[in-house]
């Protein structure tokens, strides 16, 4: 299995030349102010530099798609949810249904619902130029340079190196479990038999973090994690993200005062 | 001349209890190279991570190279004695195998020019130079070994230590790891129940039983002897009752 968030690192634009600690720092700021924007024109005007963004990243938009896909599937329910449940103001625009009076379904909720929407459909499209334009280990050893602690830094390194290692583990698990014809079913020995799995993971992991701190120690780790890459701040990295706030400021002023 | 490894009177017992090494007493001189044979729980692997200052003696006394096993002297001697771990799995743990070579020299704080030097040589000597932007996970089994390796071989350790270099490897990959082992100029502790490789790698053979050293001897001592290799859980002709029938094959 291949670790998909940097496979496209190597490609070269315009963010990819672009300098890991600004890109994550002004992208951050970018996607938090996404999330502020209150109105769907300033949201849609967003989306579409987030995908001027993604473009220029020349990241393929179908590797992006599955991204997109699982946003989809974790907010699509809010266009059935929201206008069901969403309070009822002055001025809502409200249907009823025929013989079931309790139940009354208000435009609003499919707007904020739609806004909702596409503010994490931009907000993916930020991200995934952000982390997919440079080696992971690089993005985010350069969290380190934008002061996140080391600590946090050799987690998030770890995890990214070692979840594939545990997945390699699960599934043998899972398939011994079912070699000797397991069947989940709502019982109590199905409880206790994922208890055991779940037990003996942790217990496997807990050896393996052992082992690999100790494989550290004798080459020498003293508790820093040292990365043999440079960072090198350029002007085009400044502009970038000059351009970048300016963009982020504008929007926000036409959200908050123009609109 | 001193030994380079010298260990005298060493005794660790675990927190929960379980006494490992019972005086252990041991030389070993450069160059030299040693194949570690013993039961499970022999004590084995304890006394390897002793050697690298994983754990310290709780009596007794190492000296690598000169230098006691001290704190003070840790990050010294780990740059002199390099391990290789059975599991490569937990050798590699950086997010390319290029980071994982290089790990080992950067926090002896190395010149960048003099570590991507190592790294190079080290990559080139295990046929990995082509990989070395590739992630661990991505490569096979025996990739993952060589990969291992390379990890201490950056270091250019004057003792490398193996814990079961060919576990788990096909017949292909083992015969590259030992022609790698026999190759290696340096001094080589190998932990191993493959006797094969033993015989190709290593003349002479320490035996521990119940964390004592129990014999050392040469390797054609030790092979000859079948009551000595069932005693400590090594005959390996059970493999050979099988072609009773087919002697033709043989």
């Amino acid at each position: 299995m291949r670790p998909d968030i940097d496979r496209y690192w190597k490609l070269e634009s315009s963010i990819h030349n672009w300098d890991p600690r600004f890109k994550i720092f002004t992208l951050v700021i970018f996607a938090f102010a996404i999330s502020s924007l209150h109105h769907l024109s300033a949201i849609v005007i967003c989306f579409f530099f987030c995908l001027l963004l993604h473009k220029l990243s020349k990241i393929p938009f179908s590797f992006s798609l599955k991204r997109l896909a699982a946003v989809t599937t974790f907010i699509g329910p809010f266009f059935l949810i929201m206008p069901l449940t969403v309070i009822t103001k002055a001025g809502d625009t409200i249907y009823y249904f025929r013989n079931i009076p309790y139940l009354e379904l208000n435009v609003r909720g499919i707007f904020l619902a739609l806004r909702i929407y596409i503010k994490a459909v931009s907000i993916v499209l930020v991200m995934i130029p952000m982390f997919g334009t440079n080696r992971f280990d690089i993005s985010i050893k350069s969290l380190e340079k934008l002061k996140v602690p080391n600590s946090m830094v050799q987690m998030l390194l770890f995890s990214y190196r070692y979840i594939f290692v545990f997945l390699a583990e699960f599934k043998q698990m899972l398939l011994a479990m079912k070699i000797r014809k397991f069947k989940p079913s709502a019982n109590i020995h199905t409880l206790k038999t994922y208890g055991n799995f779940l037990g003996t993971l942790l217990v496997r992991s807990f050896e393996r973090t052992e082992e690999v701190y100790q494989a550290m120690l004798s080459r020498g780790y003293k508790g820093i994690l040292k990365i043999p890459f440079h960072y090198r701040a350029r002007f085009s990295d400044y502009l970038k993200s000059v351009l970048i706030f300016s963009i982020t400021f504008f929007i926000l002023f036409y959200d908050r005062i123009l609109l | 001349m001193s030994p380079i490894i010298h260990i005298e009177n060493l005794h660790f017992t675990y927190p929960d209890g379980t006494v490992a090494l019972r005086g252990v007493t041991l030389d070993i001189e450069e160059g030299e190279s040693i194949g570690l044979v013993g039961k499970n729980g022999s004590g084995k692997s304890t006394l390897i991570k002793h050697l690298n200052g994983l754990y310290f003696p709780e009596k007794g006394q190492i000296v690598i190279d000169g230098l006691p096993l001290t704190e003070e002297n840790i990050t010294a001697i780990r740059a002199k004695l390099g391990i290789v771990f059975q599991d490569p799995d937990n050798q590699l743990f950086c997010p390319t195998v290029y980071d994982d070579v290089a790990f080992g020299p950067l926090n002896m704080d190395m010149e960048e020019k003099v570590i991507a030097q190592k790294v190079r040589q080290a990559l080139k000597k295990m046929d990995l130079f082509d990989l070395a932007d590739r992630s661990p996970h991505e490569l096979s089994f025996g990739q993952r070994k060589r990969a291992a390796i390379a990890t201490i071989l950056s270091l250019h350790p004057k003792v490398m230590i193996f814990d079961e270099p060919t576990s788990n490897l096909d017949p292909k990959n083992e015969a590259v790891i030992a022609d790698i082992l026999a190759h290696l100029l340096c001094t080589r502790i190998i932990i191993s129940h493959d006797l094969p490789i033993l015989y190709q790698t290593c003349p002479k053979i320490v035996i521990m039983k119940e964390g004592i050293i129990d014999k050392i001897l040469s390797i054609e001592e030790f092979l000859s002897d079948r009551q000595l290799l069932r005693e400590h859980g090594l005959d390996f002709t059970f493999k050979c009752d099988c072609c009773h029938e087919h002697k033709q094959y043989v």
